[in-house]
């Protein structure tokens, strides 16, 4: 046979096959989409509550400079801490999107990471590994305490009037994400939105009535 | 100067479409109804008459196209002309800020695969009008022999594999714009 004709042949079922990868990979796109529905980070109940003034904290970090951490700020920036440590892995891969979302929020976001333990070569280790010069990491027993962290990764976000502006315990970016959406539209949970709705409804309901 | 081959390709992968198009109006008549009254551009008295006469429009044009009906290019224009009115209609609701009921336009799918309107609708509507017209453009005759038929059956399963994919990734990223405001 004429290697013209050979060779389009090849190609045509080369082309069809790459059309129905392609064709199956966006349906699998599209079903993600609908099976994984946005999900906010855990919000436990103990601990400070969202709107209360945090307590300012200077703490020295692991390369000796003096850190504060809450209350309110002095360069007009939030500030996200991130409790993480060397021993939990699924901190090890949520560092790079807490970057990543500080670098997307750099203009009005601080991320300080905080960790606690004495063992101080491991945790230089483990910055050095996760690339964090960056960012101050703080080693500090009394601010994991002052927040009630009890599960890791953890992410506590303060805002510019160093009131708590949202916290959680957060596994994904959109759980970090959902931190700042909290802070931004005042509404710290799921519940008190959907509270909230519930009461313009029923408010409605009455004006209609009376 | 263009192969007819390319004219035939075009002309009857815009026929299948078209065919496709209004036997899924006609299959689900409810859900096309409720399309036409969402898109806002027919008084409610016509919903009814409208929602039968353009499914039967699309079989017809589709017909024309597969069988290569034309007379003076007639079928191009008319399926350009309904193209840009389906285009017109949703550039008229996203302007208004309504993009979340389904476009009415998706098929092949499962049932409830819904497509939102988008700007991406109006540029496939585009495409899909611009390869109509091509089919007006002056084309040399040549005897197809058994190897362009063999093309032309490639060539549109092709097509109907990317029009496919290209629906799908318009639907997600609608989906994705529902949970994503920025």
């Amino acid at each position: 046979m004429d290697a013209v004709v050979v060779s389009s042949v090849i190609l045509w079922v080369v082309v069809i096959v790459l059309g129905l990868v392609i064709l199956a990979l966006a349906r699998q796109v599209g079903i993600l989409h609908e099976r994984v529905a946005p999900a906010g980070a855990l919000m436990p109940t103990s601990g400070p509550k969202v709107g209360e003034l945090t307590e300012a904290m200077s703490i020295a970090d692991i390369n000796g400079h003096t850190v504060t951490v809450g209350g309110p700020s002095t360069d007009h920036m939030n500030t996200l801490i991130m409790f993480i440590s060397p021993t939990c892995p699924v901190c090890k891969s949520l560092v790079p999107t807490a970057k990543s979302l500080a670098s997307s929020e750099r203009n009005r976001l601080n991320l300080v990471f905080a960790s606690d333990g004495d063992k101080l070569e491991r945790h230089q280790a483990y910055t050095k590994d996760l690339n964090l010069d960056k960012y101050p990491y703080v080693l500090s027993e009394k601010l994991g305490m002052s927040f009630e962290v009890s599960k890791l990764p953890f992410a506590v976000l303060i805002g510019v009037d160093g009131t708590l502006q949202s916290k959680g315990l957060v596994n994904t970016r959109e759980h970090l994400e959902s931190l700042i959406e909290a802070m931004d539209t005042g509404i710290a949970t799921l519940q008190d939105y959907v509270g909230q709705a519930q009461q313009d409804i029923d408010r409605s309901v009455k004006e209609k009535a009376s | 100067m263009l192969d007819p081959l390319i004219i035939k390709a075009i002309s009857i992968g815009l026929g299948l479409m078209f065919i496709l198009a209004g036997y899924h109006k006609l299959a689900d008549r409810p859900a096309f109804r409720i399309a036409l009254l969402e898109y806002q551009v027919l008084p409610e008295i016509l919903i009814v008459p409208a929602s039968r006469a353009i499914p039967f429009a699309e079989l017809m044009l589709g017909g024309a196209w597969v069988f290569g009906w034309s007379d003076a290019g007639m079928t191009a224009y008319s399926s350009a002309v309904l193209l840009g009115l389906y285009a017109a209609a949703i550039v008229f609701n996203i302007a208004r800020g309504r993009l979340h009921f389904d476009c009415g336009c998706g098929f092949g799918g499962k049932r409830n695969n819904e497509q939102y309107l988008s700007g991406g609708l109006v540029t496939r509507n585009i495409i899909l009008i611009a390869a109509a017209l091509v089919t007006t453009l002056p084309a040399p005759s040549r005897s197809l022999g058994l190897g362009d038929y063999a093309t032309l059956v490639a060539a549109l399963l092709a097509m109907a594999l990317i029009f496919g994919a290209t629906n799908q990734l318009l639907a997600n990223r609608a989906a994705i714009n529902t949970w994503r405001k920025h």
